[in-house]
C-alpha cells in the first residue's frame, strides 16, 4: 500500500506520514504542488490525499490535470469546508472522498481503507456477515433465518455496514451516506440510529452487541 | 420620442391619428375654398354678361322684355349655370328653363354668395347681384364636387380607424424592436447568481441609451462580483489558516488520549482539550457558513421535493432523537405541496431547530411541528414545552451570540444554531419569528418561505 500525501502544513504532514507508517503504508510527502508531480513522475501510488490549500497553486487543480491524463488513482481531499464550495465542487473534478479539516486520524485511516477496497464492486442482490442477511431487490432482512422489520433508514444503514464488514465507519461518513448531510447535524442521530438498529438485530444469548464503536471514530460491525 | 410602455404606445397611435386626421380636413377644407373660388370666378364673370343684357332694357322692367334679352344665352349656358331674376318684392320675373320646379333662394340680407341646398337641384353656389329694378341670380350646381366630398368622407372615416390600427401595430414592432435589448438585460440579469457573477450582458451595438444601460448593469455586477470574491477569499483564507492549526490540535490530541502511556491524572484534561477543540472548530465552521450566507456567496442547490415527503422523513429522525431522550415528536401536516428548495439547508434549519427544543422539553414534554401551505408560502412550526424566553427577548434569539441559557449547560451551542436558521432562512426569502406560547409554557419558532424561491 502506496500513499502520497500532499500537504504544506510541516505539522499535518509530518503527522500523518509518521501514523501512516505506523499503520505500514508506505508515504511519500510532497510539500507542494511541483513536488507531487515530481512524485506521481517518479512511481505509482495505491491513493493520494490531497490537501486544496497549497503553496503553489490550488489542489483542486492538480487534481483535475491528473485526471485530464486519464490518472484513476483514489484521491482523498483534505481541506477546510469552506475552502472550497462544496464538497461537492471536490468529488465532481473526480475526487473519490473528502475530509474536512480538523480531523482525525482515525477516521481519515478509515476513509482510506474504504477507499483501497472501494475498487472491488460488489454486484451481489443478497448481503450477509455474522447471520445478518439482506436481499437488496425484495428489501428483505434476516437475523439467523428469522424475519426483522425495519425501516428505511435502518436498511440503508444495516446495507452500509454489510457492504463494509468488519471495517471501521465514521459518523461522518454515516451521515454523509444515508442523510447526504453535509454539516454538523448537531445531534447524535447516528448513535441513535445504530443503537435502534442493535436493538433490533440482537440474539438473546450473545452478550458483545453486532455493532462495536470504534471510541471518538464510529462503529465497525465485525 | 421612442415609445417604451404599452401606455406610450397608445399615445403614440393616438397623436399620429389625430395628426393624420387635422392634416386631410384641413387639406380637404383648402380644396373646398378653392372650388368655390373658382366658382366664384365664373360667376362674376357669367353675371357681367348677364347684367350688361339687363341694363339694356328700357324700364320698366318685366317678364317679357327679360325674356326677349335673357332666353338665348341662358339657353346656351343652362349646362353650367341656373338663372333666376326677381324684382325687389321677390316675385320672379325670369326663370331659366333648366330650373325645372326648382326655385332659387331669394338671398336678400345675407352675403351676397352662398351655398345653399336645394330639394330639386342639390347642392347650389348660388350669387345674386343688385342692378337697378332687379335682382339677377346666378346658380351653379355642386353636384360633382358634392360627390367627390361624400366619397372623401366615406373613405376618411373608414381610413381613420384604419390609420389608428396600423399606428397601434407599428408602435408595437416599435416598442418591441426598442426593447429587445432590454428584455436581453433582463433575462441576463435574472440568470445572474451567486453561481455565475462571471457572466455579463451584451452591450448592445451602437452608442444609445441602451448601450449605456448595458455597460452600467455590467459595471454593477462587476462591484458585486469583486465583493462576492473577496468574501468567498475571505472565508477561504480563514478556514485554511484556522483549521490547519486546529487539525494539529485535533491530531496530538487524539494521539495523546490513544496513548496507553498517558497518567490516567492527565485523561480529564485532555478529553476536555480535545472538546473545546472541537467546540472551538463547530463555532469557526459554523461563524463562515453565516459570513458567507452574509455576503450572499453561499450558493442555493434549488430543487423541487414534496414538502409531505421531506417532513416526513425529516419526522421520522426527530421522532427517533426524541425516544432517546424520553420525549415525543408529533408532526402534523395538511395537504402537501410540492416547494422548491435547498434539501440541505432546509433540513439543517429543522434540526438546529429541533435541537433547540430537544435541550429545552421537560421530561416526557412533547415537540410538535406543524407543516402548513398558506397563500403560496410554506410555513413550519416548531412547538416546544420548555420554558419559553421572556417576552422583552424573542427577538434577540436570531441574533449572534445571544444565548437565553447559562453558556454552562451541557450541549450548548455558542449561540449561533438560530442565527444560522435565520439567514438560511432568508437566503430562501423567507422569514423567521418567535413566540411564547399562550396558557402554558413553551416557545414556538416560526418560519415561512415562498413555495417556489427564486434568487435573483
Amino acid at each position: 500500500m502506496k500513499v502520497l500525501l500532499v500537504e504544506d502544513d510541516r505539522k499535518i504532514g509530518q503527522f500523518v506520514k509518521k501514523g501512516l507508517e505506523e499503520v505500514s503504508y508506505a508515504t511519500v510527502w510532497a510539500r507542494t504542488g511541483k513536488e507531487a508531480h515530481e512524485a506521481m513522475a517518479e512511481s505509482q501510488f495505491d491513493v493520494i490525499i490531497l490537501d486544496v490549500g497549497l503553496p503553489d497553486g490550488n489542489g483542486l487543480q492538480l487534481l483535475t490535470k491528473w485526471r485530464e491524463k486519464s490518472l484513476t488513482t483514489s484521491v482523498l481531499i483534505l481541506s477546510a469546508r469552506h475552502e472550497v464550495d462544496d464538497k461537492i465542487a471536490g468529488l465532481n473534478l473526480g475526487a473519490d472522498d473528502y475530509l474536512t479539516k480538523p480531523f482525525s486520524f482515525g477516521e481519515l485511516l478509515a476513509r482510506l481503507r474504504s477507499l483501497t477496497r472501494r475498487q472491488t464492486g460488489q454486484k451481489k442482490t443478497v448481503l450477509e456477515h455474522r447471520g445478518v442477511q439482506i436481499n437488496l431487490l425484495t428489501r428483505e432482512v434476516s437475523l439467523d433465518g428469522t424475519p426483522v422489520l425495519l425501516t428505511q433508514r435502518e436498511f440503508a444503514l444495516l446495507e452500509f455496514f454489510l457492504r463494509n464488514p468488519t471495517r471501521v465507519l465514521t459518523r461522518t461518513q454515516i451521515s454523509e451516506k444515508i442523510w447526504d448531510c453535509h454539516f454538523d447535524m448537531e445531534t447524535n442521530l447516528v448513535d441513535v440510529y445504530v443503537a435502534k438498529l442493535r436493538g433490533k438485530l440482537r440474539r438473546t444469548n450473545e452478550a458483545e452487541p453486532l455493532f462495536q464503536s470504534v471510541r471518538g471514530v464510529g462503529y465497525k460491525f465485525a | 420620442m421612442i415609445p417604451l410602455r404599452a401606455s406610450h404606445v397608445v399615445f403614440y397611435a393616438a397623436v399620429v391619428t389625430l395628426t393624420v386626421t387635422v392634416a386631410v380636413a384641413c387639406g380637404f377644407w383648402f380644396i373646398r375654398q378653392q372650388v368655390l373660388t373658382g366658382n366664384d370666378f365664373l360667376l362674376d364673370a357669367e353675371s357681367k354678361e348677364i347684367l350688361a343684357r339687363v341694363a339694356q332694357i328700357t324700364p320698366p322692367v318685366a317678364a317679357g322684355k327679360l325674356e326677349a334679352a335673357l332666353r338665348e344665352h341662358t339657353e346656351v349656358d343652362e349646362a353650367l349655370f341656373y338663372f333666376q331674376v326677381h324684382n325687389p318684392a321677390g316675385k320672379v320675373l325670369f326663370r331659366s328653363p333648366n330650373l325645372g320646379a326648382g326655385v332659387l333662394t331669394d338671398l336678400t340680407g345675407g352675403p351676397d354668395k352662398r351655398t345653399l341646398s336645394l330639394p330639386s337641384l342639390g347642392l347650389l353656389r348660388i350669387a345674386e347681384y343688385h342692378p337697378p329694378m332687379v335682382d339677377v341670380q346666378i346658380a351653379m350646381s355642386l353636384r360633382n364636387f358634392q360627390s367627390v366630398n361624400d366619397r372623401f368622407i366615406y373613405v376618411f372615416l373608414l381610413g381613420v380607424p384604419l390609420i389608428a390600427v396600423l399606428s397601434i401595430g407599428f408602435g408595437m414592432a416599435l416598442r418591441k424592436s426598442t426593447l429587445k435589448p432590454v428584455r436581453l438585460m433582463q433575462a441576463t440579469a435574472r440568470r445572474i447568481s451567486a453561481n455565475n457573477l462571471g457572466e455579463r450582458i451584451d452591450v448592445p451595438p451602437g452608442g444609445d441609451d441602451m448601450t449605456a444601460l448595458a455597460r452600467l448593469l455590467n459595471e454593477m455586477i462587476e462591484r458585486l462580483e469583486k465583493s462576492f470574491n473577496h468574501a468567498k477569499r475571505f472565508t477561504a483564507d480563514v478556514s485554511h489558516e484556522l483549521m490547519t492549526p486546529l487539525s494539529v490540535i485535533r491530531l496530538h490530541t487524539e494521539k495523546l488520549l490513544n496513548d496507553p502511556d498517558l497518567p490516567v491524572k492527565y485523561h480529564h484534561s485532555v478529553e476536555e482539550q480535545l472538546q473545546a477543540t472541537l467546540h472551538l472548530s463547530q463555532t469557526l465552521e459554523r461563524l463562515l457558513t453565516l459570513a458567507k450566507a452574509d455576503s450572499s456567496a453561499l450558493p442555493l442547490k434549488l430543487e423541487t421535493h414534496s414538502t409531505t415527503d421531506f417532513m416526513g422523513q425529516f419526522a421520522e429522525d426527530a421522532q427517533l432523537l426524541a425516544e432517546s431522550r424520553g420525549l415525543h415528536v408529533v408532526l402534523l401536516q395538511n395537504d402537501g405541496s410540492l416547494a422548491t428548495f435547498d434539501q440541505g439547508c432546509v433540513r439543517q434549519v429543522l434540526f438546529n431547530l429541533l435541537s433547540n427544543a430537544l435541550r429545552f422539553s421537560p421530561p416526557k414534554g412533547t415537540i410538535t411541528i406543524f407543516s402548513k401551505r398558506i397563500d403560496g408560502e410554506w410555513t413550519v412550526e416548531v412547538w416546544d414545552e420548555g420554558q419559553g424566553v421572556p417576552p422583552n427577548r424573542l427577538n434577540d434569539i436570531f441574533e449572534r451570540f445571544v444565548q437565553i441559557t447559562p453558556r454552562s449547560e451541557p450541549g450548548s451551542g455558542a449561540g449561533l444554531g438560530l442565527a444560522i436558521c435565520k439567514s438560511l432562512v432568508e437566503l430562501h426569502r423567507g422569514r423567521i419569528s418567535a413566540h411564547n406560547r399562550i396558557g402554558r409554557s413553551g416557545l414556538v419558532v416560526v418560519y415561512s418561505m415562498p413555495l417556489n424561491t427564486q434568487i435573483a
